[in-house]
Formats: structure tokens, C-alpha cells, sequence
């Protein structure tokens, strides 16, 4: 497994109160992850982060970075505050096609591999306010054209129980197989986020165990939660046990792929930050790696962790 | 009963992702607010929000509003990133009592009534992020401190589970009233906000009776959520049934405060929001009027929640028919 960052934890972040960091331009941000030990990927954000493509290029090659994702940015523009994908408007909708486009287009362009796309824009906030099934149709339509046409690239999408939407249309991985299901195509993938997979305690694994009973095109996301919020904390810092059984999970399932840091760093110093969670993660793995004969006892009834796992 | 709105969601607003509205002064708010039905007090923000006193003074008058609080805010100032009363640094604590000081010094001269302030930035984020013991000594010592000064104007503490800390000192009411206690004035209160209760794990109604119980003052903003975070929805949108009994309460209290608004209009007509608000307060309110509220309290008394329930079931249907044979 490989690690990358989204580096636009980087730049300038804020919450509904506060405001934290600095506003950066891409190649310095790429330039900071570059300086994390263990980082060899970098994924960035479309089309805010990709506004000069030869800035983008030349950062990467002077870094060495390779682009583990383009993350299109489906929730920002003020035509997406009522949904993108599912949106009854179809110039938003052609908006959020065109963007997807422009992402597959700029990813091939730099060598990419994926595009991911977390349609935090599309859900609801009440009761009676949209159609659910005419929502889920258009949605199902637009990751269609959105996978048939341009560059011949998988589209990752990520589920996310809420935020900005109070009930996100993609809130659980199990909501999105379904998705993909009714998208039917091959190069429709998720990006599975631990962290969004922790919210409220559920079990990262056992969600993840899904996805990979399908062969679904995998991404991972990893940081942690708390209660019933996506904090986008320190891997492994609420809910430790649970961390250690889905990285022993993708490692059991050979996952190769890459591993990206997801976490925001608001009241931390981000290189430290992602510093000690790359590292955590790097002792889960080989933890994982050591005690992957042991792992069997997934088989049995009651497997005890701890013993599977040399951490301590 | 009386409606107000905190005057800042009348304005620009944002999450993680977004920005919602468009900049306004204080006087473009409260001439928006004084637009919404039935609404004839505003909470504002000092000392971000406010203008000279002479100034507000004005404005309110020719718009027929009043001060329903003085909300300090102690969060968005970068210093106070890492806490605020709690805050191990003495200069950062010095800095959010002045502000709570100056705040009360405003309301003074403001004629206004209280000073309220949710200290959202004190709280941990990881195990072993903080001192819990030197934490809560620190909040008391400045709480303390702030509730002597300029008496005449209590200080109401508004507690809330997290945001923007993972884990917020001041999370339950349980907690406020541990505060309250601690401190030992009598000048100090408690906002409850409907929604922080409901995604604390509280039921609201519970909560506002265990305050009033203990004798300190509480002060009401309402609003609405899923329970798992604050998404400041219109009121009763999610949890209507709590929503009539903390009503119930209130007018079981005698409660005769400020019902304030405290919802954020980010992706609908902010006007309609609140008059939404005002209009189902209102109407839950009379309607409870027509109750009987010995009987009520009558099976309060005995746990008979089916006999309230079945009272309560004419608010939503009054003009549904029942199929013969349904009970």
C-alpha cells in the first residue's frame, strides 16, 4: 500500500466558526506533502486546484509525486447548495457533467489514474424536500454519461452520511454498491473512507468487506471519527481496534492500492500530523503483515485482536 | 411569548464546504428581521456584529426591535483556536473575560438584559489532549470572575455537545448547572438550545425542568436537527413530539423569555425559515391553550404516556377521519 495526501489540507481550511491555515498555492502544497516521510502520492482537487495545469505538472515532476486521485469538487459552487448529481435542474446537472469531464480530461492529461468525486452536495435536509426516486434516477444517469464519455478513466465515488447535507444520498458504502449496481459499468468504483465508515461506531470492516465480496475498483480514504461526526481525525485515535481490523482487512484482500490521508488538520501542525499517521499506519501494516498467518482467528468466533496483533 | 432571532444567520454564512447568503450590516439584518411576522427581538453578536451604542439604539427604535441578548463570541478569534476559559495560557484567558467584561459593559448600556456566550472553542479533541481537572478549574475561576462584574446583567452560559471541539467542556446541562454551582452567583444563567439537547442525547423538555428546578436563570433558542449534529433546522422539522413537550414545560414554567431562532437558513429562504419558527411556535403554543392541562399532568403523574399521546394526536390530525374499527 502506498500513502498519499489531499493536499489541500494544506492551504486554508475553516469550519462554521473558524478560520485555520494559510492559503496556498498548488506547488507549495505539493511541495509540503513531498516533505512527509513516506509520501509518494498527492491527491488533488479539480477545478480549484487546477487552474494552471503546467504549475501542476512541473510541482509534481520537481517533487516526484504521483497523483493518486482527482478529486472533483462537486459541493462548492453556489448552483450546487441543492444537490449536484440529483439536482431537478438540468443546466446544474450539466454543470456537474462538465466539471466530471473536465476532471477525467486534466487527470489523463497528468497521468492519473482515477477521478473521485464525493457528491456531498446531493441529499436532504427535511422531510417532503425532494423525490427520492427521480433523485436517484438522475443520479444513475449522469454517473453513466459521466463514465461513457471522455478519457477512458474509472470515476470513484464516496459515500459520506452527511455534511453539507444533513442525510448525504451517498451516506454508506452499502448505499453506493447499490448505486453502482444500477450504474452498471466497469469502471464505476468507490472510494472507501474509513473515517465516514467509523461515524456513529459502526465497523469500517465489516463495511469494507462488501466491497471487496464485489471487486469493486477500490480507493481508500483513512482517518477517524467521533460520535456521530466525520472529524476527519488521527487514524486510529477514537476508535483504534477497529482501524487495526480494516487495514488488516485490505491487507488480507491484497490490497495494493494506495492509502490516502484524509485527515484535517485544524488545530494540529499538519506535517506532524500526517507525519504520526502515516506512521501509525505503517505500524498497523506491517503489525497486520506479521500477525497475517494468525489472522485466521477472522474465521473463528470470537478473534481476539490483540493477540492477532503485535502492537504493544 | 415573545420571538427573537440571533441576527447573524440573517447575514453571510458558511460551513467546511460552502458559503451560503450575502454579507450584511447589522442594520440590513435587522431590517430583514424586522420583515418576519410576529418577531420583535434580536440576539447580536459582540463585539463582531455590533455598532456604537447611539447607533444600535437608533436602529432598533425606528424598526421596533429589542436586545433579546448580547452574545459574546469567544471562538472565531484564532487565539482562542486551542480554548478560551480553559485555555492554559493566562494572556488568552485574560483576553476572552475582557471580552465577556466588554460584553456586559455593551448590554449595560444597551438596556439590555443579559449577556449570553457558548465557549465552544474550550474542549479536547484526543484522549489526552487536556487536563480535564485544570480545565474546568480554569472555566469556574473566569466564569467566576465575569458573574461579579457588572452584576446587574447576568451572564447565561450556553452549553453544547462539540463543534468546533470534538468534545466540548461545557457539553449538557447537567454540566452547565455543575458550572452554575461551582461559581455560586446567582447572577449567572443558562441558554438551552432545543437542538444542542437533542444531539447531547437529552430530551429537552427533561432538561428545562431540571434547570428550572435548581433556581438559576435559562434563556431558550430553538431550532432543530437529526440528533447526531447540529444542523440548526427549522424547529420541530425532525423531533415535533419533543418539540410540544418542551413547549409544554415552558408554559408549565411560566417561562415568560425569549423564544430565539437559532437556525441557519443555508440552503432556504431565510425570512420564510423564521416566520416558519414563529408560526409553528405560536401554533403549538395556543393549541396547548385549548388543552386540558390538569389532565396532563394528571397522567404525567401516573407514567401514562397513551392518554397524553392520543391528546396530542388532534395538534397533527385534528381533521383526519378514522376508519371505523381503528383504535
Amino acid at each position: 500500500m502506498r500513502h498519499a495526501l489531499i493536499v489541500a489540507f494544506f492551504g486554508r481550511l475553516r469550519d462554521r466558526f473558524c478560520e485555520y491555515g494559510s492559503p496556498s498555492r498548488i506547488d507549495e502544497k505539493l511541495a509540503r506533502a513531498a516533505a512527509v516521510q513516506g509520501v509518494e502520492g498527492a491527491e488533488i482537487i479539480y477545478p480549484d486546484e487546477c487552474s494552471e495545469p503546467e504549475l501542476v505538472a512541473d510541482a509534481l515532476s520537481a517533487t516526484g509525486l504521483a497523483v493518486s486521485a482527482i478529486n472533483v469538487n462537486l459541493k462548492s459552487l453556489p448552483e450546487f447548495q441543492r444537490g449536484a448529481l440529483s439536482s431537478g435542474d438540468a443546466q446544474v446537472r450539466r454543470k456537474a457533467l462538465d466539471l466530471i469531464l473536465g476532471a477525467k480530461e486534466f487527470a489523463a492529461r497528468i497521468r492519473a489514474d482515477r477521478v473521485t468525486c464525493a457528491p456531498l452536495a446531493d441529499g436532504v435536509d427535511y422531510s417532503f424536500q425532494h423525490n427520492y426516486s427521480s433523485a436517484w434516477r438522475r443520479t444513475v444517469e449522469l454517473l453513466r454519461t459521466g463514465l461513457d464519455e471522455g478519457p477512458s478513466l474509472p470515476i470513484h465515488l464516496e459515500h459520506k452520511p452527511g455534511d453539507p447535507r444533513t442525510r448525504g444520498l451517498l451516506r454508506s458504502s452499502d448505499v453506493l454498491l447499490r448505486l453502482l449496481n444500477d450504474v452498471a459499468r466497469s469502471a464505476a468504483g468507490i472510494t472507501f473512507n474509513i473515517g465516514h465508515a467509523s461515524v456513529s461506531g459502526t465497523s469500517p470492516a465489516e463495511y469494507l468487506s462488501h466491497v471487496l465480496r464485489l471487486k469493486i475498483p477500490l480507493y481508500v480514504h483513512f482517518c477517524d471519527a467521533a460520535g456521530e461526526w466525520d472529524w476527519d481525525l488521527l487514524a486510529g485515535s477514537q476508535h483504534i481496534w477497529a482501524f487495526c481490523e480494516v487495514i488488516c482487512a485490505l491487507q488480507a484482500a491484497g490490497y495494493e492500492g494506495w492509502l490516502t490521508d484524509d485527515t484535517f488538520p485544524v488545530r494540529a501542525d499538519p506535517h506532524e500530523l500526517f507525519s504520526a499517521n502515516i506512521h501509525r499506519v505503517s505500524l498497523i501494516t506491517r503489525s497486520a503483515m506479521l500477525g497475517l498467518s494468525k489472522f485466521e482467528s477472522f474465521r473463528t468466533p470470537f478473534p481476539m485482536a490483540s493477540t492477532c496483533l503485535p502492537l504493544c | 411569548m415573545k420571538h427573537a432571532i440571533i441576527t447573524s444567520f440573517l447575514g453571510k454564512l458558511r460551513d467546511r464546504f460552502c458559503e451560503y447568503q450575502e454579507p450584511l450590516s447589522i442594520e440590513e439584518k435587522l431590517e430583514r428581521m424586522a420583515r418576519i411576522p410576529g418577531v420583535t427581538g434580536a440576539e447580536v453578536v459582540h463585539p463582531y456584529e455590533v455598532e456604537d451604542v447611539d447607533t444600535m439604539r437608533r436602529h432598533l427604535k425606528r424598526l421596533n426591535l429589542q436586545i433579546a441578548a448580547i452574545n459574546v463570541n469567544i471562538k472565531a478569534d484564532p487565539i482562542f483556536a486551542y480554548g478560551s476559559l480553559c485555555s492554559p495560557d493566562p494572556a488568552v484567558r485574560r483576553k476572552a473575560s475582557d471580552m465577556m467584561k466588554a460584553a456586559k459593559d455593551y448590554a449595560k448600556a444597551m438596556g439590555a438584559d443579559k449577556v449570553t456566550c457558548c465557549p465552544l472553542s474550550d474542549g479536547y479533541d484526543y484522549p489526552f489532549h487536556t487536563d480535564y481537572r485544570k480545565s474546568w478549574d480554569r472555566m469556574v475561576g473566569i466564569v467566576r470572575e465575569v458573574a461579579e462584574y457588572v452584576p446587574e446583567i447576568p451572564l447565561f452560559m450556553e452549553y453544547k455537545p462539540s463543534e468546533t471541539r470534538v468534545h466540548c467542556t461545557l457539553d449538557s446541562a447537567a454540566k452547565a448547572l455543575l458550572l452554575c454551582e461551582a461559581v455560586g452567583n446567582p447572577n449567572l444563567g443558562i441558554t438551552l438550545d432545543i437542538g444542542h439537547s437533542l444531539y447531547g442525547g437529552e430530551s429537552p423538555a427533561e432538561a428545562v425542568a431540571l434547570i428550572a428546578g435548581s433556581g438559576f436563570q435559562y434563556y431558550v433558542h430553538i431550532n432543530d436537527n437529526n440528533a447526531k449534529w447540529d444542523w440548526d433546522l427549522m424547529a420541530g422539522t425532525h423531533h415535533l413530539w419533543h418539540y410540544i413537550e418542551f413547549l409544554y414545560y415552558l408554559k408549565e414554567l411560566d417561562y415568560q423569555g425569549w423564544i430565539t431562532s437559532d437556525s441557519s437558513p443555508v440552503r432556504q429562504e431565510a425570512l420564510e425559515t423564521f416566520a416558519f419558527n414563529v408560526r409553528i411556535t405560536e401554533r403549538i403554543w395556543n393549541w396547548l391553550d385549548q388543552m386540558d392541562m390538569s389532565m396532563i399532568r394528571y397522567h404525567l403523574e401516573r407514567h401514562e404516556f397513551m392518554p397524553v399521546l392520543k391528546m396530542l394526536e388532534q395538534f397533527l390530525f385534528a381533521d383526519a377521519t378514522v376508519k371505523a374499527g381503528s383504535r
